[in-house]
C-alpha cells in the first residue's frame, strides 16, 4: 500500500527528480522465456547527469552452455566461470533499482529476461515504471510520418539522430550507457518549453 | 567501486592528458566520471560559480564564454575546460553555450586533485595548458641526440696560441709542453692561421727552414673554422669533405675558443649520418656526387623515423647542401685552378636559416671583394653556373625566381651589395618587403668569413631604420593566421578536401616576426632559434614571448617536416599542408596553441615597430 503511494507520487513528480534506471542485459540467445542471463548493467541517471561513476557490471555464473550468441557478445566461458551466483546479482541490483523507473533499448525483451531470472531465484521485484527508448523513438517518428526503415530503430541508429556518436555496442555495460545518454537526448527534446512529469515521459516510452 | 565501460576507458585512453596516465589510474578516472547532458533548457546546471569540476566533451559543440558574452572558444569533443578555475580555486564566471547538445563528462575537484598528485604528466599537462604553454609539451622526456649537439659541448680545452712574430722552435717547444697536435695562430685575439705537426714536417723540417723564422712564414693562414653555436653535423662536412684534421672553434665575436679534432668527432659519430656524409664527399667527381646525392630522400626519410626530434633533419639537410656546394666549388677548382681572389658563397633563405626540407630549392649569391677585376668576375660567373646546375643536378632545386649565383646581378661586391640592400632599405614598398625578405637571412656557407663579416653586419647597422621595420610590421601584419573566430581552424578547401599550409601560414609569418626583431636589435645570427636566443637579452621581447615563440617554432617545423615526409605520394593536399582532420587530439590543441601564439606576436610587432608609420 505504502510502496504504491510512494509510486503514485514519485510519477506525477517533475521528470528530472524521478529515479531512472538504465539496464542492459546480455544472454544466452534472443529467445527472452528460454535463454539465460549472462550479464546484467545497470547505470542511475539523475537527469541531466548519469551517475558512472555508480556504474555497474556483473556477469552471471551460469552452468549453461554458451549458445551462437556468444558471438555477439564478448563474453567467454572463462568470464563465466569467474561470474557471482545469479541470486547475488539480483540482490545486488535489486537493491539499486528500488523504486525505479527502468530504461531499456527495447525494454520489453530486457524486463521478460529479468522477471524469468527473477522467478527462478524465487526472488520479487516491480519497477515504478518502464521507459522504452526505441519504442519512445518509433513515436516520434511515426508522428512526424517517417517511413521506417528495418534498423533505423537500433540503438546506433537512434543515438545517431541525436548527434550521439559511435559506441561499441553488444557489451551490456556500454549498451546501458548508451541508452542512457539516447533517454536523456529523447527527454530533454520532446519536454523541452514544459515541464512534464514521470508519468507523462512514460507514455512516450510505453 | 564502480564498473566502467570499455568506451569510456577507450575515450579516455586517446584524450590526452588522460592517455599519459597508467592502467591504474586511468581505472580511477573512469570510475570517478559522470556524465551530463547538455542543452539549450539546462545549460546553467553546468559551471555553477562554486562549483570547481574539471570537464571534458564526450559529443555535442559549445561556445565557452565570458561574463560579458565574448566567445572565448568553441569546445568540440575531446576538448577539456574548468580547469582554471579549479587551479586558481577562483570563481567561475564563464558560461557555456550550446552549439549541438551532446554529452559533457565531469569529474569533481577530488578526483581531479588526486590524478595531479599521482600523475607528474597530468599535472604538467594542465600547468602548461593553463599557463597557455601547451606547446611545451612536446619532447619534454627527450634527451639530446647527438648529432645536435652544438661544436661548443664538445670542445674539451681551451686552443694553445701563438703570435705570429713568434719563432717557429718557440712554438714547437710549446707544442711539446702542451702535448698538443696543433697551435692557433692568434694576433690581438684575432685567428691569422694555424699550425700543425704535419706543417712542421713538411714545412719546417723537410725543406729546411730556419727554426727562428716567425710562425706567419709557414702557418695555414685563413684556415677553414667553424662556430660554437654550429652542429656537429656542420664540422662532419666540413671536416670530411677538405681532409682537414683540426678546426679551429670561434665564437659569435670571431674570438678563438678552441679547437676540434678528427678524435673529438671520432668520440661523438657512432651514427649513421656520417657514412652518408663520407660517402658524399669522397666522391672523386661530380657524376659520384650525384649519385651519392640522390641517397638523400630515401636516406632522411629512414633517419627521421629514427630520431626524437624530427626538427633535427632539417638542420641535416642543410648541412648537407653546405657540403654539396663546398665540394661541387672544389671539384670547380680541381678543372679550372683555384678562385682567384677571396669571395663568399652566399646562402639565402632556408638554407641560410637552417630549416630546410626536402622541397626547399636554392637560394644562393656570390659576394666578391670591392677591388674585383672583370677577368676575376669571369672565373666566379663559370663557377656559379656549374655549382647551381651541380646542386640542382644533386636534387636541389634551380630558384623559380633565380636567387642564385649564377644570376649575373647576384654576383656583387660589398659595395653592390650596400646599394642594393640600401634602395630596399630606404623605399620600403610593399612588393619591396615582400621580395627582399630572405636576404636578410644569410649565411657564408664557402670562401671567407671575414668578407662575410664585414659585409653583414654593415647590413645590420643599415637596417636598424624605423621606417624600414615599421614597413616590415606592416607587411606581418596583413598577413593572415588560420586560426578564425570562436578559436577555429580556417582551412582552405579543394574540392573534397581542407588544409591548413603550414609553411606559408604559419612558419614564414613567425620567421617574419623573428626577423624583424633581430633587425630591430642589428642581430646578424640567421637561425630562427639561434636569433630567439640572442634577443633573450633585448628588451623588446619577452622571455616568456620568446619562448613561446621558440615552442611554436619547434613545434610547426616538427609538423612539417613529418607532414613532408610521411606525405602519401598521391595525396592531393599540397606539400607543406596538413588537414587538421588528420591529427591527434594533442596536434589539434598545439596547432591551435601555436597559431594563438603567431597571432599574439603579430600583434605585438605592429604595436612596437608600426606606431612610426
Amino acid at each position: 500500500m505504502f510502496e504504491k503511494m510512494a509510486s503514485w507520487h514519485h510519477l506525477r513528480a517533475p521528470w528530472q527528480e524521478a529515479k531512472w534506471l538504465a539496464i542492459d542485459i546480455e544472454t544466452n540467445g534472443l529467445d527472452a522465456k528460454g535463454d539465460a542471463m549472462l550479464a546484467l548493467a545497470w547505470v542511475r541517471i539523475a537527469p541531466p547527469r548519469i551517475l558512472q561513476n555508480q556504474a555497474e557490471y556483473r556477469v552471471v555464473n551460469t552452468n549453461l552452455e554458451l549458445t551462437q550468441s556468444a558471438v555477439i557478445h564478448q563474453l567467454s566461458l572463462r568470464d563465466i566461470a569467474a561470474g557471482m551466483p545469479l541470486e547475488e546479482v539480483l540482490a545486488e541490483f535489486i537493491k539499486a533499482a528500488e523504486g525505479a523507473i527502468i530504461v531499456a533499448h527495447n525494454a520489453q525483451f530486457d524486463t521478460a529476461v529479468l522477471q524469468q531470472a527473477l522467478k527462478q531465484a524465487n526472488m520479487k521485484w516491480q519497477p515504478d515504471g518502464v521507459y522504452c527508448t526505441l519504442r519512445a523513438e518509433r513515436r516520434r517518428l511515426e508522428r512526424q510520418s517517417q517511413i521506417l526503415k528495418l534498423d533505423s530503430l537500433t540503438l546506433a541508429a537512434c543515438r545517431k539522430r541525436y548527434g550521439l556518436d559511435a559506441f561499441s555496442g553488444h557489451h551490456a555495460l556500454n549498451d546501458a550507457i548508451a541508452c542512457a545518454e539516447l533517454f536523456l537526448a529523447q527527454a530533454f527534446r520532446s519536454s523541452s518549453g514544459h515541464h512534464p512529469n514521470a508519468r507523462a515521459l512514460l507514455k512516450e516510452g510505453r | 567501486m564502480a564498473s566502467v565501460s570499455a568506451d569510456t576507458r577507450d575515450f579516455l585512453a586517446n584524450t590526452p592528458p588522460f592517455d599519459s596516465l597508467n592502467a591504474e589510474l586511468l581505472q580511477y578516472a573512469a570510475e570517478q566520471m559522470q556524465a551530463m547532458y547538455v542543452c539549450q533548457d539546462n545549460r546553467q546546471d553546468i559551471m555553477q560559480p562554486d562549483s570547481h569540476q574539471l570537464y571534458l566533451v564526450r559529443s555535442g559543440a559549445y561556445d565557452l564564454v565570458d561574463k560579458e558574452n565574448q566567445h572565448l572558444d568553441r569546445l568540440e569533443p575531446g576538448d577539456l575546460f574548468g580547469f582554471p578555475s579549479l587551479l586558481t580555486g577562483r570563481k567561475i564566471t564563464n558560461k557555456l553555450q550550446v552549439i549541438a547538445d551532446g554529452i559533457i563528462w565531469i569529474w569533481p575537484e577530488a578526483a581531479f586533485n588526486e590524478l595531479r598528485r599521482q600523475s607528474q604528466g597530468f599535472e604538467r599537462y594542465f600547468v602548461n595548458a593553463h599557463g597557455q604553454r601547451l606547446l611545451a609539451e612536446q619532447g619534454k622526456t627527450q634527451g639530446p641526440d647527438w648529432s645536435e649537439k652544438t661544436i661548443a659541448s664538445v670542445i674539451t680545452r681551451k686552443p694553445i696560441q701563438i703570435s705570429s712574430t713568434a719563432s717557429i722552435q718557440s712554438a714547437a717547444k710549446l707544442m711539446s709542453a702542451e702535448r698538443v697536435s696543433c697551435l692557433l695562430v692568434v694576433d690581438d685575439q684575432q685567428l691569422r692561421g694555424i699550425l700543425t705537426d704535419r706543417d712542421l714536417r713538411n714545412r719546417v723540417v723537410a725543406v729546411g727552414v730556419n727554426f727562428d723564422v716567425s710562425v706567419a712564414a709557414v702557418m695555414t693562414p685563413m684556415p677553414a673554422i667553424i662556430y660554437a653555436r654550429d652542429s656537429l653535423f656542420d664540422a662532419l662536412t666540413m671536416m670530411g669533405q677538405a681532409n682537414i684534421h683540426h678546426l679551429p672553434v670561434l665564437d659569435d665575436n670571431e674570438i678563438p675558443i678552441g679547437v676540434l679534432t678528427n678524435t673529438d668527432l671520432m668520440q661523438q659519430q657512432r651514427s649513421e649520418p656520417v657514412l652518408l656524409i663520407n660517402a658524399l664527399f669522397k666522391a672523386p667527381n661530380r657524376e659520384a656526387l650525384v649519385i651519392e646525392a640522390a641517397k638523400i630522400p630515401d636516406y632522411l626519410r629512414s633517419f627521421a623515423s629514427r630520431v626524437k626530434d624530427i626538427g633535427i633533419v632539417g638542420r641535416l639537410l642543410t648541412s648537407l647542401t653546405d657540403g654539396i656546394t663546398r665540394k661541387l666549388i672544389r671539384l670547380y677548382e680541381q678543372e679550372h685552378g683555384s678562385a682567384p681572389c677571396t669571395y663568399v658563397w652566399l646562402a639565402f633563405g632556408s638554407q641560410a636559416r637552417g630549416d630546410q626540407t626536402l622541397g626547399s630549392d636554392q637560394d644562393n649569391a656570390l659576394l666578391l671583394p670591392d677591388e674585383i677585376t672583370d677577368g676575376q668576375r669571369q672565373w666566379f660567373a663559370e663557377m656559379s653556373v656549374y655549382v647551381c646546375e651541380g646542386l640542382a643536378d644533386c636534387g636541389i632545386r634551380l630558384c623559380p625566381g633565380n636567387i642564385m649565383a649564377m644570376n649575373p646581378d647576384l654576383q656583387k661586391n660589398r659595395l653592390e651589395w650596400r646599394e642594393k640592400f640600401l634602395k630596399w632599405i630606404r623605399s620600403p614598398t610593399p612588393k619591396a618587403i615582400m621580395h627582399c625578405m630572405i636576404f636578410f637571412d644569410s649565411r657564408a656557407v664557402a670562401g671567407s668569413h671575414l668578407l662575410y663579416r664585414q659585409h653583414r653586419e654593415e647590413i645590420a647597422k643599415l637596417a636598424k631604420q624605423d621606417m624600414f621595420l615599421a614597413n616590415i610590421a606592416r607587411h606581418i601584419g596583413e598577413l593572415s593566421v588560420p586560426l578564425g573566430l570562436f578559436n577555429r581552424f580556417r582551412t582552405k578547401s579543394e574540392g573534397d578536401f581542407e588544409y591548413i599550409d603550414i609553411k606559408k601560414q604559419a612558419v614564414a609569418i613567425l620567421n617574419d616576426i623573428v626577423r624583424l626583431y633581430s633587425l630591430a636589435a642589428g642581430l646578424t645570427v640567421p637561425s630562427t632559434p639561434a636569433r630567439l636566443e640572442q634577443l633573450k637579452s633585448a628588451s623588446s621581447l619577452s622571455d616568456k614571448d620568446n619562448q613561446n615563440l621558440l615552442e611554436a617554432w619547434q613545434f610547426l617545423t616538427g609538423l612539417r617536416l613529418t607532414a613532408q615526409m610521411y606525405r602519401n605520394e598521391e595525396s592531393k593536399i599540397p606539400s607543406n599542408s596538413v588537414d587538421p582532420e588528420s591529427l591527434s587530439t594533442m596536434q589539434r590543441r598545439q596547432l591551435k596553441a601555436a597559431f594563438k601564439v603567431i597571432k599574439d606576436a603579430q600583434q605585438g610587432v605592429s604595436f612596437k615597430f608600426g606606431r612610426n608609420m
